[in-house]
């Protein structure tokens, strides 16, 4: 039981107040794994980015699990961390996708899908992660907006951007 | 209304949208059965390591004074160890180079040679401790490093985060690598959990390096240490969000050339230290994280280079420090590229004669199939023309780090196929050092030093 900043790590869930880690876990956990995926393009390095995201919310979570959307703060601290690795671990990154490529995983994902994403990882940093949060995470985009923290007037606008870039990149014919 | 529960009709029914659900559905993928109780144990790991943080900065520092003051460790259990000597001196180009291989049981410091195995200098097998960021003085008599014990749980590639008991190292180093007593050893807290980067004077009198933003100065002698109050390059409320977003900027101090001012990187701007006092003044860089800082032969003048937000080099800038020269800050951009490809710019580093600056350019390029690796490029940019001269790296190696010889005319490649020198005008043989398969390099921008031997 998570209570006055000390962990009691016999249990998981308080069931006193707030959200059960378990179920936010397991609600949030597909969504969170497909921003990754979709940010970094790293579907391996993926599963340590949510891991380490969980473990903060775990961490922290007599705080996390009074929010309105413990999600949110998961797909927050999620997104900075895609980036921070992106930068940190750019020798890494270059070497692994050397590595994994031709070495496919399983289950890979159709052509379409991993052309869609090959383009949105192209965009500026905020349309990227708004599309990856949009249709990875399946939010709408007020709740986009709540994780980035930016009117859901921007989210809108970056959606429609991404639309005509991401469409134009992959043939303006499909559209 | 679509799935999301958004009625903008310019999102819905078109092709964007069914290619946005697919992608997005195909990536999503079941929580591991288990996925809760492993985030519980890694919790209680990490948990360990935030207990000590939260003992507090002014304890700590206490401790670390009282530490300092007995910091020459004679007799004292210390988590290095040094080998025996070599019976066959070695060098590397006529110079020392040192690696930090931070991978698996055999992690350590190791002296690299043409022709000879790399060889472990400081750390020992099974010691739990890894040694990193090696800097050797001007006069190659000395190596300091950065240590610390990963913690269990941590990121398990290389370059394990978070470490617990860091400290700095300082020990006299021979000309055939053997590394000896006194060795000045001062503990830092645990704090972000990254490894301290050590950067030396120039005329060896101390190290100054970063803790968590704080400068601290190390006298080498005797460890003696003053603590200069500065800000972190990033900051978060969130003690895990600084600690990811810290990367290697523990690094981030250059000395002056005379060794009596030292230039920290800030948010948006840098301090200036003035040694003898422990004074400082900042000066605004209207960017948001400025880094990799060079002073230029006059000390009036220093670069630095400015990111974007995910942290790639985007300029190379030359500033003024006290009005002397210009007395404005230029800004001076890398030549473009010129392609459509992704790319960044890595490893900036000042030549010996202040007149240069090496830098790795790499591309990236994305198709069906993902992501890959695109041409890369060694720049050498001329800092009074911006002229640029291009070098290829040797058998299309993915160069991480870029180190200037002492003499100018030799670059020495850190890689993740190993370590090489060429010369700087591109001709010439190239010498290799170390290949992949003997040691595992940190991947950091301190990972390898290279000075002319004692």
């Amino acid at each position: 039981v998570v209570s006055s900043g000390v962990i009691d790590f016999a249990g998981m869930v308080d069931v006193s107040s707030g959200w059960e880690f378990d179920a936010v876990y397991r609600h949030e956990y597909p969504g969170l794994i497909a921003v990754a995926a979709a940010l970094t393009g790293d579907r391996d390095g993926a599963q340590d980015l949510v891991q380490d995201t969980m473990v903060k919310a775990f961490i922290r979570w007599d705080r996390v699990r009074h929010l309105d959307r413990p999600g949110a703060w998961c797909h927050h601290v999620l997104v900075n961390a895609c980036r921070s690795r992106l930068r940190r671990r750019a020798t890494e990154w270059r070497y692994l996708s050397r590595l994994r490529r031709g070495e496919p995983t399983s289950p890979e994902p159709s052509a379409d899908t991993v052309a869609f994403w090959a383009v949105v990882r192209t965009l500026p940093s905020r349309p990227r992660a708004v599309v990856a949060l949009y249709f990875g995470a399946d939010l709408s985009s007020v709740q986009v907006a709540e994780v980035l923290g930016v009117p859901e007037g921007t989210v809108r606008s970056d959606l429609a951007a991404a639309r005509r870039l991401v469409m134009n990149a992959l043939g303006g014919g499909r559209e | 209304v679509t799935e999301h529960g958004d009625t903008d009709v310019d999102l819905v029914d078109d092709e964007f949208e069914r290619l946005g659900r697919m992608a997005g559905a195909e990536l999503r993928q079941p929580p591991p059965a288990d996925g809760p109780g492993t985030v519980v144990r890694w919790a209680h790991r990490r948990r360990a390591t935030v207990a000590v943080v939260a003992a507090g900065v002014t304890m700590a520092v206490v401790v670390t004074a009282l530490f300092v003051a007995n910091s020459r460790i004679e007799g004292e259990p210390a988590p290095i160890a040094t080998v025996p000597p070599s019976p066959t001196p070695t060098a590397a180009d006529g110079l020392v180079v040192v690696a930090a291989n931070t991978r698996g049981p055999n992690s350590g410091l190791y002296l690299l040679s043409p022709g000879e195995a790399p060889r472990l200098i400081v750390g020992a097998a099974g010691d739990q401790v890894d040694q990193q960021c090696p800097q050797l003085s001007a006069d190659g008599r000395s190596l300091a490093w950065g240590e610390g014990m990963p913690t269990a749980g941590g990121d398990p590639q290389r370059g394990v985060r978070p470490v617990v008991d860091r400290a700095v190292v300082v020990a006299p180093i021979a000309g055939d690598g053997t590394v000896s007593e006194p060795i000045v050893r001062v503990p830092v807290p645990d704090g972000s959990g990254e490894p301290v980067c050590p950067q030396w004077a120039p005329d060896g009198s101390a190290i100054a390096y970063r803790v968590d933003g704080d400068v601290w100065i190390t006298d080498s002698v005797d460890g003696t240490t003053t603590v200069v109050d500065a800000e972190a390059v990033f900051e978060s409320d969130d003690p895990d969000e600084e600690y990811e977003n810290f990367g290697w900027s523990q690094a981030e101090v250059a000395w002056s050339n005379d060794s009596s001012r030292i230039v920290a990187s800030e948010r948006g701007q840098v301090r200036i230290i003035d040694v003898a006092t422990g004074s400082s003044d900042v000066k605004d860089t209207g960017q948001s994280a400025p880094r990799n800082l060079f002073w230029l032969p006059s000390d009036r003048t220093f670069i630095f280079s400015t990111t974007d937000e995910p942290g790639d080099i985007e300029d190379i800038v030359v500033a003024s420090v006290d009005g002397t020269d210009s007395g404005d800050t230029i800004f001076r951009s890398l030549p473009s590229p010129g392609t459509n490809e992704s790319y960044v710019f890595d490893s900036p580093e000042l030549s010996p004669d202040g007149n240069r600056v090496a830098v790795v350019h790499s591309t990236s390029t994305c198709d069906d199939e993902g992501c890959s690796p695109g041409p890369q490029q060694i720049l050498i940019v001329d800092l009074t023309t911006f002229d640029t001269t291009t070098i290829p790296p040797p058998d299309a190696l993915l160069v991480s780090t870029v180190k200037w010889s002492p003499d100018g005319r030799r670059l020495l490649l850190s890689s993740i196929d190993g370590v090489f020198s060429i010369s700087v005008d591109g001709d010439g043989p190239t010498a290799s050092l170390a290949d992949s398969a003997d040691i595992d390099l940190e991947w950091s921008h301190h990972e390898i030093t290279w000075r002319a031997p004692a």
